[in-house]
Formats: structure tokens, C-alpha cells, sequence
């Protein structure tokens, strides 16, 4: 039992402060002279208090909710055989049409999967909706693997599977604090009430493996794609538009270097976090970059989800004194709210004791009539707000015609791709570091060397590529041309400025096939240093 | 719980994971449901082009209509894209039309056309910062590409690959002596392809990552 410190009964004028008690876990470290066997034993099948789990349990189940309560009214069309679900074992040649719903019992199972959600959110018949949670969510997404499945959703369903095993509703939960009132109206004195029980460790510790191993499987796949040391992998995704919009993404992709520098960043610290999370002072470096690069990943590639559901995994990492200190914050801050809504609170407060004590029976009950409940009523408002207008007083919609100009672009031959489409970027400088230019410039003096980077983007055939330095009335001074294969996809020009190019206004002009694709404009002024005279 | 089937279950779990871990590894492929859970390789690949999908049907009067998004409005799951244009390989079609043509009224339908638009990433960029890193105004060129033609029933009648590998094969029969060894060499009687598939080992690295096989990301794939 964890020493909790006493409070006099709390009467109706006052609002009880919480206490917060220590944390005991069962020792983490092994004492010296443990085998390894008993410190593995004890690594998976210690007990601890379940606070970790029930922070994940409430940021990943409110995570969920967001994708889940959107779709809901699309459920139909793009889940069930009613509109068009495309499930995952039918694209592996799996028919199972069996498991495949049709409208109305897809709109059900989603209605349900929403309030498991909600329920496992707050922790009411935790263990109850955590299960209806994860078979929900996994059977919807298994569902649609368009727009609904992917290894977001992937990794959610496996930290839910695991939330499903512990106890992570015994703390912070309706469930904990209905316990507690029943115990209290049964006249126990608060001092005496039993902490929450303790959980298995086992469920934490798979939930770190299994996020220390999707950033190794990460990490390894990044250096099997070509072009992601170089920079196109991200500066392509991070101009796309596929995900949501994103705030960063567009100015970081025109600066390659930078680019580089984040590859290579996230790389070794998704190759290298399975080896030093499990160092508590390695961990403090490795945790808060793994924030800094998931809160990266919204800002430069438009992801939100994702992120979020890998940060509902870190507080499995979290260390006793950390759980201690977030537990005092929340305590602090209930205090201080209630200190603020004084008069708001002792309401509830005196609502909560006036009415009865709420039997276990009577919660899953409450619990069941509550998903009954949904199901139906879900069904009843998808069927009233009638997505595909079928009752509709004018009857069902009419296709929408096109324009036959429209239909003209469409249904084309297809072309092939214009020279002016197959170059992303084109810069000058005078540095390259690992075939990338670190800086920008466009002021040279004589005797120097400009340096010119031409970014591709495939597919583009074999093809002569030029860079001609132009001069202030257009006349080519000098020209550069390269031979480039269709798997290159970076041209670097190396310009020397002698003396035989005068000080002035240039352009270096960037052709293919002797379209001219692009201009930079370029100073050069005279020799900075005189010659040495012989 | 008893201990042994926990250490039965917790062994189980770390050896699937260690097993997806590996064909990720090793770029090992297997199509399977659980094989999707247990491998987690985002971002294998990328393309410097984003790309919409079309489907549109061609009818008896020989108007086209749109089929999807359907007429009742489009669900766009993540940004402004539809639904459909998550569909990377341009194939499910056939699936993608079916809530249009059974909800709705409308002329019999002759055929129906899956087109790809594709077009640079570069016009994602916004017009200010197009014109000051290309100093010129941004026009944006969308090349369209038949991927298909089927049925009202789903039936593929005609088929192309996708844009990136067509593309591709112009690029490469752009060679012609490459192309003559290969009309020299060709049987008269041409063998079916292996086509990498559900089960099958991919083969030789035909997809060099980033042209061929748009590859999707955590939340597209």
C-alpha cells in the first residue's frame, strides 16, 4: 500500500487539495550480483505503478479520436462494400468478402470505435473500451487502405494492443475515481483508501521495444533509398502535398545543404536510439530530439498524426522522478483551478457526493446501453444526413458532366516530359561539401572559382546539359557542357574566373537540349589580390 | 496470467518484430496482413512529382462524367486531395467508381477512364516564392496520362503503365541501338513477364527508389 498522506473528510464548502504520494515502482536496476536472468525477469515482470501507460493511454486514445471522428461520416463510402472499401487482404489476393461490411454495420462498428475511443480517453470500463478500441480501430483501418491504413495507424494499433494488458485505468481515469467514491460514501477514511493497483511492467517494455525498432526499421530504410544523403528524398516530400499543408517545408526544400544536414541528423538518431535510451543521462539528449524531430516532421512535411502518436509512446521511457514531477504539476494545477473556480468546482464537488455510489455493475452497464446506444443512434443520424442523396425530396444526384474541353486534356496522348520540368533547383557558389553547394553567392572576383549545381528530378532521359556564361548583351562568353546519364541526378559546373573575364554583369545560363532552362546573374568583379610579378 | 504464456507471448512478439525488422533490412517483400504491421520502412521511396487521380466515364450520348469524387461531395482524408489520388499505382479504379454509378442517376455508361495528372513538386511552391527562386512567373504544366480503360463493370479493356514508368520507357527506347537489340532478340512468340507481385520476390532492382515506384509515407501508404 503507498503512504498517502491523510485530509480530514471533505466537507461542502471545501474543495479536498490533492496529495500527491511518492511513486514506488519495484526496483528498475538490478543490484549487483543479480543474474541476468532475474534482472530480465524483473525487466519484463516487475510491477510498477501505471501512470506511464495511463499518459499514453490518454494522448494516444485522444490522438485517435481526431482521424476517427472525421471519417466517420464518410464511413460509408469508404469502408464498406456499400461504397468503395478497398481492404487490405483483397489487394494481397486474400478475398474475404465475408469480412467486409456493408453501409449500415460499418456505420455501427464506427459509431462504436468512436466512443471506445472517447471512453478510453477518460477511463470508463477502461480495459473494456481500450479492447473495443483496438479491434475497432484495426478492423476500420484494415478497411480502406487508401486513405484510412498506414504505419501511423499501424503503430497505434500495436501500443493500443499493448494498453489493453495493463492497468493504465487505475490511475487518472473515471474508473479510479469512481473506486475511490464508492469506498469513500462506504465511510472509509480517505487516509485508508488502497493505491491504484500495480501493473505488469511487461506491456511498458514492448512499447519502448517496439518504438526503439521503428526507428531502427526507419533508419535502415533511409539508407537503402537512393538520393537520401543527397537531399532529393526530403526536398521532394517536403514540397509535396499529399500530406496536410506544412509551414516550413517549401523554404527548407530550396536550401539542399540544410537538407543534408537534416538527413544525415535523423538518420543516426533513428540508428542509433535503440542503444542509448536505456541510459537515463542519454536518454535526456535522446527523448527531447525525438520531440524536436517529430514537431520537424509537422513543420516540414505536414504531418500531425504521426508525430503525435509517436509521442504518446515516449512517456513509456519516463523515469520515477519525472512521473513524480508530472504528477505534482497536475496536482498543482487542479489545485490552482480550483483554487480560481472555486465556486464552480465545490458545485460539482457537492452534485458528485449528492448523488449514489455507482456499483461496477452499474458502470458496465451503463457502459453497454451506452454502446448500444451509440451504435444505434449512429446509424439513425448517418441514415438521416443520407451522404450519397438518395433521399433527397429531388431524388439521387446526377453525375457531373464535363466540359468537353476539359475532356480534351484529360483523355490525351501523353507527352513526354518538358525540359524545364525535369530541373528543380539551380545555384551558384563557391563551396561544395559532399556534392552539395553550401552557399549561395553572386558576387565573384577574378581568380576565383564559381561553382554551379543543377538539381534533377527523374525520370529524364540521357541528355547534354550546358551552363554558358553569358555576358551584360547576352553574347556567350564560355560554355560548359556535360553528358548526363538518366540515373544522375545532380550537374556540376566548375567556372574559373581568370582575367581573360572581364569585371561586369554576367548571366550563367543553364540549357538542355539547347532550351534554355534557367539564368543566374552573376558580378564579377576585379582581382581582389594583385598578381605577383615573376 | 500465467508466466509462461506471458514469456511465450512476449517472445512471440519480439521474434515478429525482429522478423519484420530483418525484411526491412534485407528489402525483403512479403504481402501478407501481418507482414504490414510488422514492417516498418516509411519513406522507401519518393518522386519529384505529385499526381491526382481522374476517373471519368464516358457515356451513350458520348458526354463524360466525373465518377469520383462522387457527386455528393469529395473526402479529402489528409489535404486538399480526394480520396482517389491516394491510390499511388493507379489501379482500383474499377473499386473507386462503383458508389458513383450504383447512387446515383445517370446515362448508361460506355467506358470508363482512369487518368493520371502529374506535375512538378516545384508548383507546390507559393507564386512569391516560385518567381524568386525561378525568376519567372510560375505556370503550371499537368501532364495527363490514360492508365486505364474499363468497363462499367470494372473489366480493364485497355491498360498502361503508370506515367513515371512510361516515362521512363520513353527515355530509355529514346537509345536505338538499344532498341534494335532488342526487336533483334525478341521471339516470335513473346513470353508473358514476370511482373513482381503479391508473393513474389521483386527481382532484380529494376526501380531505382525514386523514378518508377511512387512509394508512399506514413500517411499515404
Amino acid at each position: 500500500m503507498n503512504p498517502i498522506a491523510a485530509v480530514s473528510p471533505p466537507s461542502a464548502t471545501e474543495i479536498p487539495a490533492v496529495e500527491v504520494p511518492a511513486v514506488i515502482d519495484s526496483p528498475e536496476t538490478a543490484s549487483p550480483g543479480r543474474g541476468f536472468g532475474r534482472a530480465l525477469q524483473d525487466f519484463f515482470h516487475g510491477t510498477e505503478m501505471p501512470y506511464r501507460l495511463a499518459l499514453t493511454r490518454i494522448v494516444l486514445t485522444f490522438t485517435l479520436l481526431f482521424p476517427t471522428a472525421y471519417r466517420w461520416f464518410y464511413s460509408r463510402e469508404i469502408f464498406s462494400t456499400d461504397g468503395a472499401g478497398i481492404s487490405l487482404w483483397s489487394i494481397y489476393s486474400f478475398p474475404m468478402p465475408w469480412l467486409e461490411p456493408n453501409g449500415t454495420v460499418v456505420v455501427a462498428i464506427h459509431s462504436i470505435v468512436i466512443l471506445a475511443l472517447v471512453a478510453s480517453c477518460v477511463g470508463w470500463c477502461t480495459r473494456s473500451s481500450l479492447i473495443l478500441a483496438t479491434t475497432g480501430y484495426t478492423y476500420l483501418n484494415l478497411l480502406d487502405i487508401l486513405s484510412s491504413l498506414n504505419k501511423s495507424s499501424a503503430i497505434a494499433s500495436h501500443v493500443l494492443f499493448f494498453l489493453c494488458f495493463s492497468q493504465c485505468g487505475a490511475v487518472w481515469s473515471v474508473d479510479s475515481w469512481l473506486a475511490r467514491r464508492r469506498l469513500l460514501r462506504q465511510g472509509l477514511p480517505p487516509g485508508l483508501i488502497p493505491g491504484p493497483a500495480l501493473g505488469p511492467r511487461w506491456p511498458r517494455r514492448l512499447i519502448q521495444l517496439l518504438l526503439a525498432t521503428i526507428y531502427l526499421s526507419a533508419g535502415v530504410t533511409k539508407l537503402a533509398v537512393r538520393a537520401y544523403f543527397t537531399g532529393e528524398h526530403l526536398q521532394t516530400w517536403m514540397l509535396s502535398t499529399i500530406h496536410t499543408p506544412n509551414l516550413l517545408g517549401s523554404y527548407l526544400a530550396l536550401h539542399p545543404s540544410l537538407v543534408i544536414v537534416c538527413a544525415y541528423v535523423t538518420a543516426l538518431w533513428e540508428l542509433l536510439f535503440i542503444f542509448l535510451v536505456w541510459k537515463p543521462i542519454l536518454r535526456r539528449v535522446v527523448l527531447p530530439l525525438g520531440i524536436f524531430f517529430h514537431v520537424l516532421t509537422c513543420l516540414t512535411l505536414g504531418l500531425f498524426i504521426f508525430p503525435m502518436i509517436c509521442v504518446s509512446a515516449y512517456p513509456a521511457f519516463a523515469t520515477d522522478s519525472e512521473i513524480d514531477w508530472l504528477r505534482r504539476t497536475a496536482a498543482n494545477l487542479w489545485n490552482w483551478i480550483a483554487a480560481r473556480l472555486g465556486f464552480g468546482i465545490r458545485g460539482l464537488a457537492a452534485l458528485g457526493r449528492s448523488l449514489p455510489a455507482i456499483e461496477p455493475a452499474w458502470s458496465r452497464g451503463a457502459f453497454v446501453a451506452a454502446l448500444l446506444g451509440t451504435g444505434v443512434g449512429g446509424v439513425a443520424l448517418e441514415y438521416k444526413l443520407d451522404r450519397y442523396g438518395l433521399r433527397r425530396p429531388e431524388g439521387p444526384y446526377k453525375l457531373q458532366e464535363l466540359d468537353p474541353q476539359e475532356v480534351a486534356e484529360l483523355v490525351t496522348p501523353t507527352r513526354r516530359i518538358e525540359h524545364e520540368d525535369k530541373v528543380l533547383n539551380f545555384d551558384v557558389g563557391s563551396i561544395f561539401v559532399g556534392g552539395c553547394l553550401l552557399d549561395r553567392r553572386t558576387t565573384f572576383h577574378q581568380g576565383e572559382t564559381l561553382r554551379v549545381q543543377c538539381g534533377l528530378v527523374p525520370p529524364h532521359e540521357n541528355m547534354w546539359i550546358q551552363c554558358n556564361l553569358h555576358d551584360s548583351q547576352n553574347r556567350m562568353v564560355d560554355t560548359i557542357g556535360l553528358f548526363l546519364s538518366c540515373d544522375m541526378l545532380r550537374a556540376l559546373f566548375y567556372y574559373n574566373i581568370g582575367d581573360c573575364v572581364m569585371p561586369g554583369e554576367y548571366s550563367l545560363v543553364l540549357k538542355i537540349g539547347g532550351d534554355e532552362i534557367m539564368r543566374r546573374k552573376v558580378t564579377i568583379l576585379p582581382r581582389s589580390t594583385a598578381c605577383a610579378a615573376n | 496470467m500465467k508466466r509462461w504464456i506471458l514469456n511465450v507471448g512476449i517472445c512471440g512478439y519480439l521474434a515478429a518484430l525482429a522478423f519484420g525488422f530483418l525484411c526491412v533490412a534485407c528489402q525483403v517483400q512479403f504481402f501478407s496482413v501481418p507482414m504490414y504491421f510488422l514492417t516498418f520502412n516509411m519513406y522507401a521511396g519518393w518522386s519529384g512529382y505529385d499526381a491526382k487521380m481522374q476517373i471519368i466515364g464516358e457515356g451513350q450520348s458520348g458526354r463524360f462524367y466525373v465518377l469520383s469524387p462522387g457527386p455528393w461531395g469529395e473526402f479529402d482524408p489528409y489535404s486538399r486531395f480526394s480520396r482517389q489520388c491516394y491510390d499511388q499505382a493507379f489501379e482500383y479504379g474499377r473499386i473507386l467508381m462503383r458508389p458513383a454509378l450504383a447512387h446515383t442517376q445517370h446515362e448508361p455508361i460506355l467506358r470508363v477512364f482512369v487518368v493520371e495528372q502529374e506535375y512538378p513538386k516545384k508548383f507546390n511552391l507559393t507564386d512569391a516564392q516560385y518567381e524568386a527562386y525561378y525568376q519567372k512567373s510560375k505556370q503550371k504544366r499537368i501532364y495527363s496520362h490514360t492508365r486505364m480503360v474499363l468497363s462499367p463493370e470494372g473489366e480493364i479493356l485497355t491498360q498502361q503503365p503508370t506515367w513515371l514508368r512510361f516515362q521512363d520507357n520513353l527515355s530509355i527506347v529514346d537509345n536505338p541501338r538499344l532498341v534494335a537489340d532488342a526487336t533483334v532478340t525478341r521471339p516470335f512468340i513473346w513470353s508473358a513477364q514476370q511482373p513482381p507481385g503479391p508473393g513474389g520476390y521483386p527481382g532484380p532492382d529494376t526501380s531505382l527508389g525514386a523514378t518508377l515506384e511512387r512509394l508512399g509515407s506514413p500517411v499515404a501508404e
